[in-house]
């Protein structure tokens, strides 16, 4: 009978043997360890201040510029040639904001899903090579190929619709690609767990992996919104502009937006238009605070008997 | 492929159903002749990987029963073959017929999730969910609908007790169940997977990760519960299979070595390895 174990019959292998491989005098000494961690540090602080030195320069100069004069009339008036307020840019945001949760929204997560659950490695592999080749696509291609399939092709003219989806088709990678990150990280002890106590896969996927999943997948929405929101090119092409209110109709229905307040105002002689800028930038940049906060809140509220809590 | 090994002398079964008569220990002794589950010329392996070969086991209603073996042997992969864990598994490869109650559990009669509700599991490293304790011991409850909602206070605390938890967690029911300690994880989940009332459990190494006192605890516990429910434990610790388990199965070098009373195995062995195995010699 044979043991299961190997005992080493070469001497070669035996500690003497390893001991000239690994060095155990000759290791890096403690003095070099420290300064290398030093550097590592040092290195680490100054990524951050890349980091943070452009966030606090760009929130601070639009807050200098909007804040001192910012009048809340800016809220109710809609825009009136260069100047009057920003009511229809703002509604036409929020209007755009829920119309990327739900149509990019339930596509990417949906995408992600399958990608990380369902999808055989061909055709997973196939979709994920397409997804991240939108991804790279810079987003006056989008705009421009939304024009005119969209707004000239189909005839829609600048559109609600047609902003909808060009924006979707470039978040959607984004959403996707979250979304299937986030559900491979579910520990497999716990769809594991669920299949062993005969709860059905939805009912795992629902209960369990979504949740466990869900600070990864808000991640991506926000940053989703913050993309589609923040996004000038495609919406000039496709949505157009107007100083009405945003129509909820999905063809022939310009509509106005803040980037494009921030876009077009800022390059008018007139002051109130340069004002009226800032004013939208401001608002912008308070949106994605809220949308953080937001997700933090939601993160918190769901994860109270996560594993790492 | 395999090296021939020496054919055990008799047919397990037939061993084990007279040794159980005269045992103590015996369980429902009515139940031996009705095996809950068997197998029938099991061949498992993964790709072209042949792992386990021919094995033909029964385990009787209400006994405890303890596979044991070195490392690789297969002891984990055909433990996860009672309950169909292995059917997603990529490479999967099997033959031959695993029944419970009689039936196939890969018939296409069988509904899957009542197969794995009646057989449940439980596993090496604690894996309580991300839900409040009281929400671990009653999600398959409300999954299979097995209880009206007026009774899931009284189920948790039931069941609660009954692993020996409720004093140590009454308290924060809603709480995190990642703040118990490994041991107390280890026991909620066994709660959670008692909770749909399964007849048979398996465990793959359930107290490995727990301190001597836990695993006292999760021990007594199994032998408590052994004659409403069938126990199949996988064990690296030769001393707990031969404190808890009525019968005992060696797995070696792709086969089932031997198999009978767990007196048996460890005091009279008839296989050579075997003896070395449980001796202690073979490591
Ligand atoms: N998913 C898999 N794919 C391929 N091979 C596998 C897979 N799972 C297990 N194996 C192989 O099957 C053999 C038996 O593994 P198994 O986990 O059943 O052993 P075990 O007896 O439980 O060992 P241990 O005591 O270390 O837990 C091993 O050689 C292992 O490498
Ligand atoms: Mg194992």
């Amino acid at each position: 009978m044979e043991s299961p174990t190997e005992t080493p019959s070469n001497p070669e292998l035996g500690f003497e043997h390893l001991d000239k491989l690994i060095k155990g005098s000759d290791a890096p000494s403690t003095a070099s360890r420290k300064t290398k961690a030093k550097l590592a540090w040092a290195v680490a602080y100054l990524t951050l201040l890349a980091i943070i030195f452009p966030a606090v320069l760009i929130v601070g100069h639009v807050t200098i510029q909007a804040l001192p004069h910012f009048k809340l009339s800016v809220l109710t008036t809609p825009t009136e040639g260069l100047a009057g307020g920003l009511k229809n840019e703002i509604l036409g945001t929020l209007t755009i904001v829920v119309g990327i949760l739900i149509l990019a929204g339930t596509i990417g997560m949906l995408s992600g899903l399958y990608l990380s659950n369902y999808a055989p490695p061909r055709s997973g592999n196939l979709l994920r090579s397409a997804s991240e080749l939108l991804a790279g696509i810079p987003s006056i291609v989008f705009g421009y190929v939304g024009y005119l399939a969209l707004a000239v092709h189909f005839h829609w003219g600048f559109s609600l619709g047609a902003g909808l989806i060009t924006l979707s088709i470039m978040v959607i990678p984004y959403i996707a690609k979250t979304t299937e990150v986030a559900l491979r990280q579910v520990p497999s002890g716990y769809t594991e767990g669920g299949e062993a106590l005969g709860l059905s896969e939805g009912y795992i996927l629902r209960k369990i992996s979504l949740k466990s999943a869900l600070p990864g997948i808000t991640t991506g929405l926000i940053v989703a919104i913050a993309i589609a929101i923040g996004e000038t090119a495609p919406l000039l092409y496709t949505a157009g502009f107007s100083a009405g209110l945003p129509k909820l109709t999905i063809t022939h229905s310009p509509l106005g937006y803040l980037t494009y307040a921030v876009w077009t105002f800022f390059n008018q002689p007139s002051k109130s238009a340069v004002q009226l800028s800032y004013d939208a930038a401001f608002l912008l940049i308070l949106g994605v605070v809220f949308l953080i906060v937001l997700a933090r809140v939601i993160v918190a509220r769901t994860q109270r008997h996560s594993e790492n809590s | 492929m395999w090296p021939r090994m020496i054919e055990p002398v008799e047919h397990a079964a037939s061993i084990q159903s007279d040794a159980l008569m005269t045992s103590g220990e015996a369980p429902n002794v009515t139940a031996v002749a009705n095996p809950v589950i068997r197998t029938d010329s099991l061949d498992l392996g993964f790709g072209s990987t042949m792992i386990l070969e021919d094995i033909n086991l029964e385990f009787p209603r209400g006994s405890i029963t303890a596979l044991i073996g070195p490392s690789g042997s297969g002891k984990t992969t055909f433990l996860r073959s009672l309950n169909r864990m292995n059917d997603k598994v990529r490479g999967y490869k099997r033959a031959g017929e695993v029944k419970l109650d009689g039936t196939s559990i890969w018939d296409s009669q069988v509904d899957l999730l009542q197969l794995r509700r009646r057989v449940g599991m439980l596993f090496q490293r604690p894996n309580p969910f991300p839900m409040s304790i009281r929400e671990n011991v009653l999600v398959g409850v409300k999954a299979h609908k097995l209880a009206r909602k007026s009774d899931f206070d009284q189920i948790t605390e039931t069941l609660l007790k009954e692993v020996g938890l409720w004093k140590a967690v009454s308290d924060r029911l809603n709480d995190s169940p990642f703040r118990l300690s490994g041991g107390q994880q280890q026991l909620l989940c066994l709660a959670r997977a008692l909770a749909v009332r399964p007849e048979v459990l398996l465990l793959d190494e359930p107290t490995s990760a727990l301190d001597p006192f836990s695993i006292e605890l999760v021990e007594s516990l199994i032998a408590r519960l052994a004659p409403a429910v069938t126990f199949v434990v996988v064990t690296h610790n030769l001393a707990q299979a031969k404190r808890l388990s009525h019968n005992t199965a060696f797995f070696f070098q792709g086969r089932l070595m031997e198999y009978g009373l767990t007196t048996q195995i460890f005091a009279n062995p008839q296989q050579p390895d075997t003896q070395r195995y449980v001796s202690g010699a073979m490591g």
